[in-house]
């Protein structure tokens, strides 16, 4: 249930890969679908999309998925402020810092990228990051306070007929 | 004399017992966190906590519960 999606992640021709600085991971996006990365890193990166590189208005974005009902959060977008491109490859460095209290968590990150042309490239991946949350702990001592409420709570009392 | 669990409470208790569950399970990598059961098990605590407190509550003196 909890696993990662099987397979391919991206479709519609499109490519990506990044290398993870610090541990010299290499992922490419076609054939990864789980990657456990550093909390705190480096990702050099470099991507494409299967259309010449003429001046156009590609749309997309990466979403994170939630539980229901929160659904798909937005963490990027391209084009949807009618910005076009006119590039159809791009690379580059970036630096990451992730929050310690989201240490752990496994997301499914996806992303899809609209060409005129009528490409469309979809794609998805399971992160983590390594190591455990401090709020993993602080829910583990909630879980154990509640059910110790619940045994009081399911204990019989006295009712005057 | 009548004995009888505390419905409401535990209910209440259930809730929070399957939601924590549920942070425990996402929070140390057990589920993804897109997992349907991080939204089902705070329903089933809720669920389950009532039905505890209403037909299995604890302590209840068995003579008494054939007192007319």
């Amino acid at each position: 249930m909890g696993a990662p999606p099987a397979g391919a992640n991206v479709t519609g021709g499109c490519a990506a890969t990044g290398t993870q600085l610090q541990s010299g991971k290499t992922y490419d996006a076609v054939t990864t679908n789980f990657a456990k990365i550093p909390r705190v890193g480096d990702v050099k990166w470099a991507a494409s999309v299967p259309v010449p590189a003429t001046k156009r208005a590609a749309v997309g974005e990466v979403q994170g998925k939630f539980p229901w009902p929160i659904g798909d959060i937005e963490i990027g977008q391209w084009g949807k402020n009618g910005k076009q491109t006119g590039s159809n490859a791009n690379k580059g460095t970036y630096h990451y810092d992730f929050p310690k209290l989201i240490a752990g968590i496994k997301v499914l990150v996806h992303g899809r990228d609209q060409e005129p042309s009528g490409v469309l490239c979809r794609g998805a991946v399971v992160v983590q990051i390594e190591g455990t949350s401090p709020l993993a702990w602080a829910s583990l001592a909630l879980t154990v306070f509640m059910l110790m409420n619940l045994s009081l709570t399911i204990r019989a009392r006295k009712v005057k007929p | 004399m009548k004995y009888r669990g505390r419905i409401g409470l535990a209910a209440f208790c259930g809730f929070f017992v399957g939601l924590f569950v549920g942070f425990d399970l996402v929070l140390f990598g057990a589920i993804q966190l897109d997992n349907i059961t991080v939204s089902v098990l705070p329903i089933i605590g809720l669920f389950g906590g009532a039905a505890l407190a209403m037909w299995a509550p604890l302590g209840r003196k068995r003579t008494d519960s054939t007192t007319p």
